[in-house]
């Protein structure tokens, strides 16, 4: 696993030079059968784009030298075409990688996701037992049909990475969900932060865990940096992430963005290419994603937690519809960061 | 030692990619990401079209400027690698 995480670092860091879009993550859908309270996503109501014109986004993306595409929604095994999309994009030689809610996989098509050699398969679990995890996604039954879908997954020989949101209603349960995903055969992943919605809403985040809870529940908890690529003395990699510069995000709709978090549209697909829009040297969004420095956002670079910060952009746009703000979300991360190593030199000094 | 008179088959079902001279291709069991140098990227390449070994070792002796006996050594080795991973295979015929 490491090797392979050494290895796609390798690739990321030779595109993000060249401004290649080293991963696209397609949003095939804004459609759910689940509708978690935590959700950030808005409903548009455009037409969806149409599995030739994501044949055709894949022709252009192979021609842009992207090696990872990724699929969410909404709940991508709910698009009548998705397999249809997974065998062309696999012919192409994309890596692929999934995230969903589970719910969709079963016996039927479990041979078939065998078959597209995904490079990842990410669940969203969000909590250990049916109660919590119904109660967060508003569907009875849910929990079930997602834990037999990792079931089914890990025996196939399949990776499963395992989502977490962390929220007031499931962070009690954070010790029995990782037990029950080792217990599964994946891996989990927990994030404590949870977004505004894309109409600026913070409704969502009401249902944020607190400092308290940080502090009696996580703190075994370690920081999921995966946005990030910080590089050694790479005044470019620090506060900054990979949005824009190696990472590229289209909606269901086509809108372009730099990450499936930052819904600042640099284009349509439907009026230009994605070459078009992602070369175009007169895009001030993506000329400021790529220039930008730690030393050009004030407050970020005097803050004494600079160095542990792992600033999302895009949550730092949503927040304050500025590409150079601090995030507060990545503000509260890097504060809890900095308390686990307080933590840690007490123990080692005592 | 292998025969320079078999030739290599590539695995239809691999997924791979190229950046500048390397390839990047999911060994395959799926999920593993590996990358081929330079020159298994070479060997790689020129077996899009079932070629015979002994066609790679003159090529490759050509294109890097090197002699037969250090291709060979090189060339065995990354061939033995690819058909660990079974990403390759070796037949009598093209």
């Amino acid at each position: 696993m490491e090797s392979q995480q050494n290895i796609l670092k390798y690739i990321e860091e030779k595109c993000r030079k060249k401004n290649l879009p080293f991963s696209v993550i397609l949003e095939l859908t804004g459609n759910c059968n689940l509708s978690c309270s935590h959700c950030y996503r808005i409903n548009d109501n455009r037409q969806e784009l149409t599995y030739s014109e994501i044949t055709d986004i894949l022709d252009q993306l192979v021609t842009c030298g992207t090696f990872i595409v990724g699929y969410t929604g909404g709940e991508i095994f709910s698009r009548p075409d998705f397999f249809d999309i997974l065998t062309y994009a696999k012919k192409k030689g994309f890596f692929q990688i999934l995230l969903t809610n589970g719910t969709l996989i079963n016996r039927d098509n479990i041979a078939f996701l065998k078959e597209i050699k995904p490079l990842g398969l990410e669940i969203s679990l969000l909590g250990a037992v049916p109660e919590t995890h119904d109660g967060i996604t508003g569907v009875s039954g849910s929990f079930e049909k997602t834990v037999s879908a990792i079931k089914l997954l890990v025996e196939a020989g399949i990776r499963v990475v395992t989502k977490t949101a962390l929220m007031k209603s499931n962070i009690s349960e954070y010790g029995r969900m990782k037990t029950l995903v080792k217990k599964l055969g994946a891996d989990a992943r927990f994030n404590p932060s949870i977004l505004p919605r894309f109409d600026g809403s913070t409704e969502p985040q009401e249902q944020a865990i607190t400092w308290d809870d940080r502090k009696l529940f996580l703190k075994d908890d370690i920081p999921d940096k995966s946005c990030h690529m910080r590089i050694e003395n790479d005044d470019k990699s620090l506060l900054t992430c990979k949005a824009g510069k190696s990472l590229a995000c289209i909606s269901p709709c086509g809108d372009v963005c730099p990450c499936v978090v930052f819904p600042l549209k640099l284009g349509n697909i439907r009026e230009k290419t994605f070459k078009q829009i992602w070369h175009d040297p007169d895009n001030d969004i993506l000329n400021e994603l790529r220039r930008m420095k730690a030393s050009d956002l004030d407050k970020c670079y005097s803050c004494s937690m600079r160095n542990i910060c792992s600033r999302c952009t895009g949550s730092a746009y949503l927040e304050h519809k500025s590409l150079r703000a601090p995030s507060s979300i990545a503000c509260e991360g890097a504060k809890w960061e900095s308390y686990l190593m307080s933590i840690k030199d007490g123990e080692a000094s005592s | 030692m292998i025969s320079l008179e078999k030739y290599i088959i590539r695995d239809s079902e691999a997924i791979w990619r190229m950046l500048d001279d390397e390839a990047f291709i999911i060994d395959r069991a799926g999920g593993e990401i590996f990358a081929l140098n330079k020159t298994a990227a070479y060997i790689w390449e020129m077996a899009e079209e079932n070629i015979a070994i002994s066609k790679i070792l003159k090529s490759i002796c050509n294109r890097f400027d090197i002699d037969e006996k250090t291709a060979l050594d090189d060339i065995t080795e990354l061939i033995s690698e690819m058909l660990e991973k079974q990403i390759i295979s070796l037949n009598d015929q093209p």
